[in-house]
């Protein structure tokens, strides 16, 4: 979730109220804001961090959780935002080249008309257009904002696509022209810029949008030009956000709009910019759409719990920025302001009715529902329970190992090729240990013996947890392609090899398990077939086999693989397939 | 390797107990001549005692020429017998010879052999300064005893022959005779440093009450030989040590402390009802962990920066096709209502396969099957693991277990929603809860949940919960009235709080420590502070309370409103009705009209509360007391015939008050043997039960006008919380003593013991009498349970009864 600084003096200068700390963290809570922190900022002085749900665009400036606020408290009520006609119709307009449409299709406008910007308004409206960036924009993939001095440049304005070495320009800040392609390697190495490049980089064409006189405002979405630079003295801002999701560029567009709006002389308007696209279509901005969101009264009711009639709904939901008139006994038509694009469904509404009516208030009196449902186990999670039990029993010690693995843990330090295994392989790993999902058990317990070397022999340690392999059956994975394995494993590590002993344990396991012990290999019982494997001592490994089907193996770890994993005493161990076993036996029926 | 194993025998895993028991004196296998010898010795000692009665270690010590730390030994065993000898301890001092003054006690003080040196002749100073070792003592000492003189450069002899008393007085030190030198002379040696003092620990050895010169054989071991040969009959045992530890043969098994846990979550859902999912499945498809729950796809946690995508394989290998229109539709376009995210719906996305991010995913997949299946009300839980691909710090690992509920019915509400989680943390011991608006991209309403904090003292985030959207649940096929709550937790955090772990790595993973899983207490949960949460007597704090009548009060406002709306429509007044309900609560009785009241009560439980009310009653106005017997009782004691006591009470004509007492017996149900009370023997309105009786006496009570400051229940001297309070004794005192089970009575007493220890003040509601004592003790009284009361009850009742009013009580 984003996190917004805000000076505290100018907040609560904003909200026209004074608080302490604890003050504003509880008023916070039950609107649904966070403090993450609280910084005494050498420069900016005490500042609140505040978190900020995902979906609320409307609050990552101090302008917007202020008004959003005092709303709340009913300071205020939230203004009407107009789109007021363009002063000069022929001049506010962007046209748009049909070569766009291969990098960056759309584009969205308005212009802020005798803004007063301080420092302080400044700094907030460039750190809003960062903040959308981030979250929204997806880092300027989707969209990029670009705002210009409207003085310094002439209308009607050209989005177009161009070869990367035809587009040259002085970038913001800069006092030379670069080519673009030029512009972009160097931008390779910015700290700030460098993680935008790609998203245009190896692209035919960039996207561009110049002036009538030819004057570049920008190369979206990495840079705007330095021409059309904003200043503390700027009156007049031109809006442009490019996109490659309409609707988010509408959003974008729309925020900024209803956050900076304010400080205009006439306050809370924009000036209509027209699009034309190619193909004819001609669209104004900004939209600042007011939705009409039907809401039935009951429906807030029931999934609240409560028993309010519409008008007093309605004037709770005024609170959280939305108007709503009643409509009928049951119905409340409620106005979906442009700064609530968050509102999707009448459920966004009931959810604001309930944060106005007060959490705190519904916990007073919240109520078990009547759902009257029988518990029951999952049959795999209690066989893992019984053998746990078992296990412990009998004198070993249980480990909870990880589920990620990495190559060499699983491969070559048990001395098993990987590329015969049905292995499940991560793609985005960031270090090492997370290259794979484990295939056994055993190499995690090895890990942990090689942890606990300070403990007296023998040790003898157990898990039961799942392994994964890759599997084309769609019914046994999901339709995954990979599926879990309850595998179980036991180790005793001693001074002397004792592989006895686990095979000690895995009798006691099929005595709980009513498997019996059979000599010649006939299809009711189990058995130790031996069979070399390559992580075990030749001649000291076998197959256990449980009713004809082999379910697992048992051996004496090899010298050498005891020795990857840093060990220097001998190490029996048996590992099975306890899914297997259960499906197999008629354990529990 | 070997230092390691050492360690851990300090720790306490092995070894140990090797050391414990001190071998005894003559059971263990005798060794060659040292054990033969020790048992010499405490013969020797035993034999010394039974001549002298009494002996001192180093005395004994230096008699028979032994060491006086093997006497010591022989001491310590023969104490270790029992009473055989009693042993003191002390400490006496004595003189010892320096390593110098052994030198000279050996050879020879310094001008003893300076003299023995010179011959008759004598010889020159220098050749003694440069030959003779400490010359300069030698010589002072030699001339101080007038042994020697000096002759020009020489040194001659004065007399033939000399006595060496240094030598002499050493000698005898050594031998440990320092009390045969003078105190002079042993402190001018001192001086020198010939000899020193010390302190020795030496013990002081009498016959004890047992004593016997022959020592009997202990045993330290209970042996099968004894059993078989019945040996054990006469065996002396060597008592037991109680006060070391015990010894481990062989280290037992143990179970993993979150493992531990989990197992206690899992009980936890299995007793409120819910159904294991199988949550077996780690890789899944984005679909499934994104798509079906109305996650866009350029949600930031779908980046490959937070979730674990899986190379291979790569993509999954289906999906329910028609259910994933619904869904490609519901994402882009809308429906249910909704407006939809209105951006392109990618299904490559869908088709990634990852490492699950949320057992949510298989919550989807339940409520997908359910819809299927045909809807019925269903409760889920799951405790796995999950992963994401975040920056690994203390507390964050790639892979943990998440606890997860899932709640779905019809016309589930946000109350519903609190309640279970509510419950849920109760059992776990999380007595309070409160809730903080947030999002989640899949819920809404989205509330996390937060747990106040006893040790931070302040509400900390201990989950997530929500209801989740219509987009998810219809696209499924679930019915437009079916609402589904989720919640979840992690199940490490809770872990590392419980074992005051502060890196998750010592809590899971292949580099944990054994001693973390041998050496923490079996994983318990706090599930019973529930029941016994808030203040004393699960009293409900004044706060909760004051809560509630708030929200009661504002019920009753909204009521009242109503009936307003409804009445001014229907054209009715309300007002003489409204006046008439006030008087009848708050007038007291008025001047000059007699208000009449009459109680019937059960001769098997007499209203002993009464009494006292009734003298409160009469200190405000003149009241008239009677007695009257209905046909139904057939005999009735003198004493309650006698009920209000002689002498009580004024006459009807002259009284405000009349309260006349009316015995009947009409069943042996509970119910009908609560006492009822009519105002007025006409009207209709009846107070049933001693409580409310009580209740309305008390307010009549201090309704009036009088001047006494006496006030029991809601008067001025009680302020809001302490009458709440007393309201909460009197119907607890209702439900769970009067109408309450016998075992149910005998719980409500523990508590109330309970809870008259932990506070300071001396009656129930604080440091006066109310009605709560006086129907406590009523009840107490009639029920026949005040002999039997714990200490702290009858102790209260004690104190009660000395009270003025309660002075005819019984």
């Amino acid at each position: 979730m984003p996190t917004v600084s805000v000076n505290r003096e100018a907040l609560f200068k904003a909200i026209g109220q004074e608080y302490n700390d604890e003050e504003f963290d509880e008023l916070c809570f039950k609107f649904g804001l966070e403090i993450d922190d609280i910084v005494d900022d050498p420069d900016k002085g005490m500042t609140y961090k505040i978190e900020i749900g995902a979906n609320r665009y409307d609050l990552l400036c101090i302008e917007g959780i202020a008004r959003t606020l005092r709303v709340f408290l009913g300071l205020e009520t939230l203004p009407k935002f107009q789109v007021l006609p363009a002063k000069d119709p022929s001049q506010y307009k962007l046209i748009v080249k049909p070569a766009v449409a291969q990098v960056r299709p759309y584009i969205v406008g308005a212009v802020l008309r005798n803004i007063k910007f301080t420092q302080a308004i400044y700094d907030s409206f460039i750190d809003l257009q960062d903040k959308l960036h981030h979250n929204i924009a997806r880092k300027r993939t989707l969209v990029a904002i670009g705002t210009h001095d409207l003085d310094t440049i002439t209308g009607p304005f050209i989005y177009d696509a161009q070869p990367p070495k035809e587009i040259s320009f002085v970038p913001l800040n800069q006092t030379e022209v670069f080519r673009s392609d030029v512009l972009l390697e160097k931008y390779t190495q910015d700290l700030h810029l460098r993680e935008f490049v790609p998203i245009i980089k190896d692209k035919p064409v960039y996207p561009v949008i110049l002036d009538q006189k030819g004057v570049v405002l920008s190369l979206p979405p990495i840079i705007n030009g330095n021409h059309s630079k904003i200043t503390l003295n700027t009156r007049n801002v031109f809006i442009e956000c490019t996109a490659t999701d309409r609707h988010k560029a509408q959003i974008v567009l729309d925020t900024l709009i209803c956050m900076f709006s304010g400080y205009c002389d006439k306050p809370f308007t924009a000036e209509a910019v027209l699009v034309e696209y190619p193909d004819g279509e001609k669209i104004q901005y900004p939209t600042l759409q007011y939705r009409q969101q039907e809401t039935s009264v009951a429906y807030c009711n029931v999934l609240t719990g409560v028993e309010e009639n519409a008008e007093d709904m309605a004037k709770l939901l005024q609170s959280m920025s939305l108007s709503a008139k009643p409509t009928g006994p049951d119905t409340l038509m409620v106005e979906i302001p442009p700064t609530r694009y968050d509102v999707l469904h009448a459920c966004d509404v009931a959810e604001d009715f309930a944060i106005a009516y007060g959490y705190d208030r519904l916990r007073e009196d919240m109520q078990l529902p009547s759902t009257s449902t029988i518990g029951q186990e999952f049959e795999l999670n209690y066989l893992s329970d019984k053998m746990r039990l078992l296990l412990s029993q009998n004198n070993y010690i249980e480990v909870a190992t990880f589920s990620l693995c990495s190559k060499s843990d699983m491969g070559e330090k048990m001395k098993i090729n990987l590329d015969k295994e049905p292995l499940v392989k991560i793609g985005n790993p960031k270090t090492m240990d997370f290259e794979a999902l484990r295939i056994s058990l055993l190499p995690g317990i090895l890990k942990t013996v090689a942890a606990n070397k300070h403990v007296s022999l023998p040790l003898r340690m157990f898990e039961v947890a799942d392994v994964v392999v890759k599997d084309s059956c769609p019914v046994a994975t999901r339709g995954t392609g990979a599926r879990n394995k309850r595998h179980l494993c036991a180790i005793n590590y001693n001074v002397k090899a004792g592989m006895e002993v686990v095979q000690g344990l895995l009798d006691n396991i099929m005595v709980a398990l009513k498997v019996p012990f059979t000599e010649d290999g006939s299809s009711k019982g189990y058995y130790l077939e031996g069979k070399d494997y390559p992580s075990f001592f030749p001649g000291f490994s076998a197959t256990v086999v449980v009713n004809g089907s082999p379910v697992g193996c048992l051996g004496l770890i090899h010298p050498e693989v005891v020795t990857s994993f840093n060990l220097n005493n001998p190490a029996s161990v048996l590992e099975i397939d306890l899914q297997k076993v259960m499906e197999i036996t008629d354990f529990g029926h | 390797m070997k230092k390691n194993q050492q360690q851990m025998k300090k720790k306490g895993y092995v070894g140990k107990h090797a050391m414990r028991r001190r071998l005894p004196v003559t059971a263990s296998p005798p060794l060659p001549g040292h054990n033969n010898n020790m048992t010499d010795l405490s013969q020797q000692l035993l034999l010394a005692l039974a001549q002298d009665g009494c002996l001192a270690s180093h005395q004994f010590a230096t008699k028979i020429g032994q060491d006086h730390q093997r006497i010591v030994g022989t001491i310590k065993s023969l104490e270790s017998l029992g009473n055989v000898v009693d042993v003191k301890q002390t400490t006496v001092k004595s003189w010892e010879c320096t390593e110098e003054g052994t030198c000279l006690a050996n050879d020879g003080s310094h001008e003893a052999r300076l003299f023995s040196s010179l011959g008759k002749e004598g010889r020159l100073l220098a050749d003694i300064k440069a030959n003779i070792p400490n010359s300069n003592i030698a010589l002072g000492a030699a001339m101080k005893n007038k042994w020697v003189k000096k002759e020009g450069e020489k040194v001659v002899p004065i007399v033939s022959s000399i006595t060496d008393e240094v030598q002499l007085h050493l000698q005898a030190v050594a031998r440990g005779e320092a009390h045969a030198v003078p105190d002079k002379v042993k402190a001018d040696y001192k001086k020198r440093k010939l000899i020193k003092e010390i302190e020795k620990t030496v013990f002081e050895v009498r016959k004890g009450s047992e004593f016997t010169t022959s020592v009997v054989k202990q045993e330290a071991e209970f042996t099968k030989d004894m059993i078989e040969s019945g040996q054990w009959k006469n065996a002396n045992f060597k008592p037991y040590n109680f006060k070391s530890k015990g010894r481990v043969e062989l280290r037992s098994g143990h179970l993993h402390p979150l493992m531990q846990l989990r197992s206690e979550f899992r009980r936890i859902f299995l007793e409120m009802g819910f159904t294991e999912m199988p949550t077996n499945s780690y890789v899944e498809s984005a679909f499934w962990n994104f798509d079906a729950l109305f996650q866009p796809q350029q949600h930031p946690a779908r980046d490959a920066q937070d979730t674990f995508y899986v190379s291979d394989p790569a993509t999954c290998l289906e999906v329910p096709e028609d259910y994933l229109e619904r869904v490609r539709k519901t994402h882009s376009e809308g429906g249910y209502g909704s407006i939809g995210y209105q951006c392109k719906w990618n299904r490559a996305e869908a088709d990634k396969n990852l490492l699950r991010t949320h057992t949510t995913a298989v919550s989807a997949r339940m409520l997908y099957k359910l819809a299927q299946d045909g809807f019925k009300p269903a409760k889920y839980f799951s405790i796995d693991r999950v992963y994401r691909n975040e920056t690994l710090d203390a507390t964050h690992l790639a892979e943990f277990y998440q606890v997860e509920g899932v709640v779905a019915d019809h016309n589930f509400s946000i109350k519903n929603l609190m309640g279970v989680i509510g419950s849920f943390f109760k059992k776990i011991g999380m007595t309070s809860v409160r809730f903080k608006p947030t999002y989640n991209p899949y819920t809404e309403p989205s509330m996390e949940i937060y747990s106040y904090h006893k040790g931070l003292k302040k509400w900390v985030e201990v989950g997530n919960s929500g209801l989740f959207r219509p987009e998810m649940l219809r696209p499924m096929g679930l019915p437009e009235s079916v609402k589904v709550c989720g919640y979840g937790l992690s199940l490490e955090r809770p872990a590392m709080i419980m074992y005051g772990i502060n890196s998750i790595r010592e809590l899971v993973g292949p580099r944990v420590k054994m001693e973390l899983i041998l050496d923490n207490p079996v994983c318990t949960i706090d599930k019973f502070s529930g029941e016994t949460a808030g203040d004393r007597y699960g009293v409900p704090s004044v706060n909760a309370l004051s809560k509630r009548q708030e929200l009661i009060l504002e019920k009753l406002s909204a009521l009242q409103a109503k009936v307003a709306s409804i009445a001014s429509k229907m054209g009715v007044t309300l007002e003489g009705s409204v006046h008439a309900v006030t008087t009848q609560l708050t007038g007291g009785p008025q001047l000059g009209s007699l208000h009449d009241v009459v109680v019937y009560a059960d001769p098997r439980r007499p209203p002993y509360s009464l009494r006292a009310l009734a003298i409160a009653l009469s200190a405000q106005f003149p009241i008239c007391l009677k007695v009257h017997c209905h046909s139904t009782v057939k005999e009735i004691s003198e004493k309650l015939q006698q009920f209000w006591g002689s002498g009580v009470g004024a006459d009807r004509s002259q009284s405000q008050v009349c309260i006349t007492l009316v015995w009947r017996q009409v069943g042996d149900s509970p119910a009908t043997l609560l006492p009822t009370l009519s105002v007025a023997p006409l009207a209709a309105t009846q107070v049933s039960g001693e409580h409310n009786i009580v209740r309305y006496l008390a307010r009549l009570m201090e309704a009036s006008n009088g001047t006494s400051s006496l006030h029991l229940y809601e008067g001025e001297s009680i302020n809001q919380a302490t009458s709440t309070l007393v309201d909460y004794f009197l119907d607890q005192c209702h439900t769970k003593l009067v109408l309450g089970s016998n075992k149910e009575r005998a719980a409500y007493l523990r508590d109330m013991d309970k809870g008259l220890g932990s506070g300071s003040q001396e009656f129930l509601a604080g440091a006066s009498l109310t009605v709560a004592d006086l129907l406590l003790l009523s009840c107490l009284l009639q029920l026949r349970l005040l002999e039997s009361a714990p200490p702290r009850v009858q102790q209260w009742s004690k104190l009660c009864l000395t009270h003025q009013l309660c002075k005819n009580f019984i």
